[in-house]
């Protein structure tokens, strides 16, 4: 039997996922992206590989995707994280039409069809608090580790107000309200409530319809779930899956390629 | 040399009159897979550099970087 991968080289995390031919996950690498972005798509590769018991010659077609998907040099085509994460939230949540990806750079919103093709989608500006990177700035500014940041946010009982636009500025406005005497808690959910709002907003530029599935390494957030869904006031599909979703798109287009060139008439056109 | 488009003296208010959509202010890397995947999905593409006076005062010294740096990228239906 063979099997098909993908693997999702984020500006943060290399994520890596092999699937079987009915599109269920056997296996899942994940690795800090660092500096050496050929490396971090190797080694997820790997370790996805280990997980899985299999080698290299098993996996028939790898697809890259992410900002450096064109550094996955064993990989045998590439697509647009886009299009993977649209493709991978239907596969997983039927029912998705909207899909919000947040990652360390860049959130997007995207609508999706009921096979998983992308109808529309936005991101936020480039220089926009928006994104993973406002919850990097608050973990440096108040000595949180980004893990803690979202439990020890759900303990808020009377949340700050956020109000910058900008991520250069969200580190000293975090400071200013600690010197003004307000509680870590309160000042980290004020900022989840602030990147739920600059993303529902993304959200609605695309219009949300059908089920909203929350996908990328920040949907591992305990409290930007809940702030998403207070602000949505919808609920949102989330899994242990939702890091992964990238990779899993990609694999599903490989296994796409890999099922299209066994079809009956690539047979015929090769014969 | 450069094509001339006939948006190129417009304003950001005249290309959102006339049926842009303004997407988002993205660097050149970015610009490049989200140019190929709004194309994919049929629209009409322009990219412009962000004009200084679209910036808040207090971006300081970020408004020209940013007008360096970065493109801005609308989108329109194209017209049958």
């Amino acid at each position: 039997m063979g099997y098909a991968a993908g693997v999702d080289v984020g500006s943060t995390q290399t994520k890596a996922v092999i699937i079987d031919e009915e599109g269920q996950i056997v296996a899942r690498g994940l690795v800090d992206t660092g500096a050496n972005v050929v490396q971090a798509a190797e080694n997820a590769f790997s370790i996805s590989m280990e997980e899985a018991g299999i080698d290299e010659g098993e996996v028939d077609y790898v697809i890259g995707t992410g900002y450096g998907r064109y550094r996955v040099t064993f990989g045998n085509a590439q697509v647009t994280e886009i299009s993977c994460h649209g493709r991978g939230a239907v596969h997983l949540f039927p029912q998705t039409r909207t899909v919000v990806d947040m990652g360390g750079q860049d959130t997007k919103a995207i609508r999706v069809s009921e096979s998983g093709e992308i109808v529309d989608f936005c991101m936020n500006d480039k220089c926009a608090a928006g994104t993973g990177r406002f919850l990097g700035a608050a973990s440096a500014a108040l000595e949180i580790p980004l893990n803690d940041l979202g439990d020890t946010a759900l303990n808020s009982s009377r949340p700050v107000k956020i109000s910058t636009t900008c991520t250069v500025f969200a580190e000293s406005e975090v400071l200013a309200w600690l010197g003004k005497g307000k509680k870590v808690e309160d000042i980290l959910w004020g900022v989840h409530k602030s990147i739920a709002m600059r993303s529902s907003g993304l959200m609605r530029r695309v219009g949300i319809e059908g089920a909203i599935t929350f996908t990328g390494g920040v949907s591992k957030n305990s409290a930007m779930v809940a702030a998403l869904e207070e602000r949505l006031e919808a609920k949102l599909n989330v899994s242990e899956e939702c890091h992964y979703i990238g990779a899993l798109g990609a694999a599903l287009f490989a296994l796409d390629h890999i099922k299209a060139s066994r079809s009956p008439v690539t047979k015929e056109v090769s014969a | 040399m450069a094509l001339q488009s006939p948006h190129d003296s417009l304003s950001q208010e005249e290309l959102l009159s006339e049926g842009w959509k303004r997407r988002a202010m993205l660097s050149s890397e970015r610009l490049v897979e989200v140019k190929d995947i709004y194309h994919e999905l049929g629209l009409e593409i322009l990219v412009r550099k962000p004009e200084i006076d679209q910036f808040k005062p207090e971006c300081g010294a970020c408004r020209s970087q940013a007008c360096r740096e970065y493109w801005v990228l609308f989108t329109r239906k194209k017209k049958s």
